[in-house]
């Protein structure tokens, strides 16, 4: 399978899409989850709240695989 | 069924020669949740009743026998049994007393063993005077050792001028005892039952010098002491494991009983009490009021009064979920998050309809899907109570719809094709070759579920703050929803085909998409501020969220097939390499089959907790626990 240096980068673009959003949404749920699991210990009900605040920025690796899909539609 | 049980406030005006009664009947009956009355000044507060100071004795006393037997208290899969109080009573008491006893009698061995070895007991005899002329009588007699007991009142009931010193060391009882001759085998007696050790007769002369008596020399058996004091301590080793063996059932039954009767005693602590009479307040589910007032008006024979007490507004009751059997066990996903306010939907039924259709379009394989039922149904039959056997029900349905999605997909461990067999499954969607679709329904899953979320929402604000609320909050969320279907398909581009074609019928006109996108907005505003504003793009994400139904299953089709491929040339080798391709295939699929329940089991749970939940349930109510269910203690 030969692949022009075009195509190549846009792989390489999309995953960097999906890579640094995780990265950057792992940032953020890191802190999150030691403070909701550190709440959870003292007070059982805000399961449901903890789990609510630590996945708040999840939402950014959502979009990052949506723009990676788009970079890989235009290799076509 | 969408809601919870509806609750009624009771009150209960019972006298009180007929608490008793009512108390048992209400624990038996386990349908009200008592209120705790709290102290005013038209009533007191309930005593708890006369046999709790004795029972809290009992129960004390089988923890203390369980604990040294080491029976595991908190273990609750034994074969109840009745069993009368009056034989726990004698049995608990007797096993007790002889545990007591054993145990003392070895503490005191211990104990006086050190003092006689290390002397510590001279300084019990520094300042020691007895009255000269009984210490110096022909027909006295003394003794000098260690009891296990107080006996100073049996030794003084032997004669009158028996005299007796008792005096502490290091915990262990020393004793000096003067008393005739005549009363030699009545003291030796008293002296024996309680384990009496002597001091060596030289030891007291040195220490005595002016006591000049017959002293009786009881020490010989110190020098044994070493092996008593092990034979003591197998024999209760032996006793104990006994009782585990022979009484364990036994005390747990009796801790449970002793339990639930103790329970019933502190209840008078809840009620409110005057001179004669005794007012219980609590919630019942309402379907279940009136056999309780029957119940309690014939076991009383109508001497008590029961009826409604008209709730306060706003008062809410205790929530208790009320679903048909199948969707049961979801309860326990639902109490884990936040059990539903009183008013609120209950979303129990709805997460059983669709967690395992999102949980089996991440994991879709029949293969996967058959042996993981198999390994469930197996587990189950193993354990049927708690929430293990709850969450093994949720995985079943789980395989189930494994099974489903793995024909949608034509999947058979991550296979479109059999190899060997040649057969060609047949799918309706391939997801190793369709990504685009598979993202285009995931995405329209998501827009499904979210609409039907704030449908509901609508729904609670409507029946708890009234219409105005209600399109507020919801209906302005819902004109947004054709903005985002029109993102997805012209902007994100991430809807394509026939998906786009039919997101395009909920797309109207630019114009008409503009104003009704404003009314959108303008109301939630209205409805929930600038937050509300704030949160705007939330609805975009979590439609978009939804793409995790594909991305999760993806990547264990991916795995699945490397595993396969790399089998595959295993076999075309031949040789050892067949031996070490199928273990890869086993040890593969193994971690595959385990990484493809946890990831499917969390997303789903995710996407109900997160993107559903979020656009109708608060939750927060307070869960119905009835009198006389047990509750887990901390």
């Amino acid at each position: 399978m030969t692949v022009d240096i075009g195509t190549g980068l846009l792989a390489v673009g999309a995953g960097l899409a999906v890579g640094l959003s995780a990265v950057g949404a792992g940032m953020g749920e890191g802190p999150i989850g030691a403070a909701a699991v550190g709440a959870l210990a003292e007070k059982e009900e805000l399961f449901g709240k903890g789990i609510l605040m630590t996945v708040l920025p999840e939402s950014l690796i959502i979009f990052g695989l949506v723009i990676a899909l788009k970079i890989l539609g235009m290799a076509g | 069924m969408f809601k919870p049980q509806k609750m009624v406030k009771v009150g209960i005006v019972a006298p009180n020669n007929l608490l008793n009664k009512v108390i048992d009947t209400l624990y038996s009956l386990k349908a009200i949740q008592i209120e705790e009355y709290e102290k005013s000044e038209d009533f007191d507060i309930g005593h708890p009743l006369k046999r709790g100071e004795e029972l809290s004795e009992l129960v004390i006393k089988t923890k203390s026998i369980a604990s040294n037997a080491d029976i595991n208290l908190s273990n609750k899969e034994f074969q109840r049994e009745k069993l009368q109080e009056e034989n726990i009573r004698n049995e608990i008491n007797n096993i007790y007393d002889e545990l007591k006893n054993s145990i003392e009698t070895i503490d005191f061995y211990k104990k006086s063993l050190l003092a006689i070895k290390q002397k510590s007991y001279h300084v019990a005899f520094e300042g020691l005077k007895f009255d000269s002329a009984r210490s110096n009588d022909e027909n006295s007699l003394f003794f000098c050792g260690f009891v296990k007991r107080d006996i100073e009142k049996t030794v003084r009931a032997t004669s009158e001028t028996s005299f007796i010193l008792t005096k502490d060391v290091d915990g262990a009882r020393l004793v000096f005892i003067l008393a005739p001759k005549a009363k030699k085998a009545e003291i030796t007696a008293i002296l024996k039952e309680n384990n009496f050790l002597g001091i060596e007769k030289d030891e007291i002369r040195k220490l005595m010098p002016s006591v000049k008596t017959q002293f009786v020399d009881m020490h010989t058996r110190t020098e044994g002491l070493n092996r008593e004091l092990v034979k003591e301590e197998k024999t209760l080793k032996t006793r104990l494991s006994q009782i585990k063996k022979e009484s364990e059932q036994f005390i747990l039954n009796a801790n449970e009983i002793l339990e639930e009767e103790h329970e019933k005693c502190e209840a008078p602590l809840k009620f409110a009490a005057s001179k004669n009479t005794h007012v219980i307040s609590g919630w019942v589910p309402e379907k279940r009021f009136e056999k309780v007032k029957e119940t309690l008006e014939e076991v009383t024979e109508n001497k008590i009064f029961v009826n409604l007490i008209p709730l306060k507004e706003k008062e809410l009751g205790p929530v208790l979920l009320n679903n048909p059997r199948p969707a049961k066990s979801f309860q326990f996903l639902i109490d884990l998050f936040a059990m539903p306010q009183y008013f609120e939907v209950d979303p129990t039924i709805l997460m059983f309809l669709t967690f395992p259709l999102f949980f089996g379009f991440m994991l879709g394989d029949i293969g996967y899907g058959f042996l993981t039922f198999i390994i469930f149904a197996l587990l189950r039959m193993k354990f049927n109570k708690g929430a293990v056997s709850q969450i093994l029900n949720i995985l079943m349905l789980s395989s189930v719809g494994t099974i489903i999605f793995g024909f949608i997909f034509g999947e058979f461990f991550g296979e479109e094709f059999i190899p060997y067999l040649h057969i060609e499954l047949p799918h309706l969607l391939s997801r190793a070759h369709q990504i685009n679709e598979l993202l285009a329904v995931a995405i329209i899953i998501g827009i499904l579920h979210v609409l039907f979320g704030l449908i509901l929402g609508f729904i609670n604000t409507y029946h708890h703050h009234g219409l105005k609320h209600a399109v507020y909050e919801k209906v302005g969320w819902i004109l947004l929803i054709p903005l985002v279907n029109w993102i997805l398909v012209y902007f994100f581009k991430v809807v394509e085909g026939v998906y786009a074609t039919i997101l395009n019928y909920t797309i109207p006109p630019i114009p008409i998409l503009i104003a009704i996108s404003i009314i959108g907005v303008v109301l939630i505003f209205m409805g929930e501020g600038a937050l509300g504003i704030i949160e705007l793009p939330s609805l975009l994400s979590n439609i978009l969220s939804y793409a995790r139904l594909m991305a999760v299953g993806l990547a264990s089709v991916q795995l699945a097939l490397i595993i396969n491929e790399n089998v595959g040339i295993m076999f075309n080798q031949g040789g050892v390499m067949i031996i070490f391709g199928i273990l890869l295939l086993i040890i593969g699929h193994l971690i595959n089959i385990i990484l493809g329940l946890f990831g499917p089991f969390i997303h789903s749970l995710r996407l109900h907790y997160v993107e559903f939940f979020k656009r109708f349930y608060t939750g927060g109510g307070k869960k119905f626990i009835p009198f006389g269910e047990k509750q887990k203690l901390n």
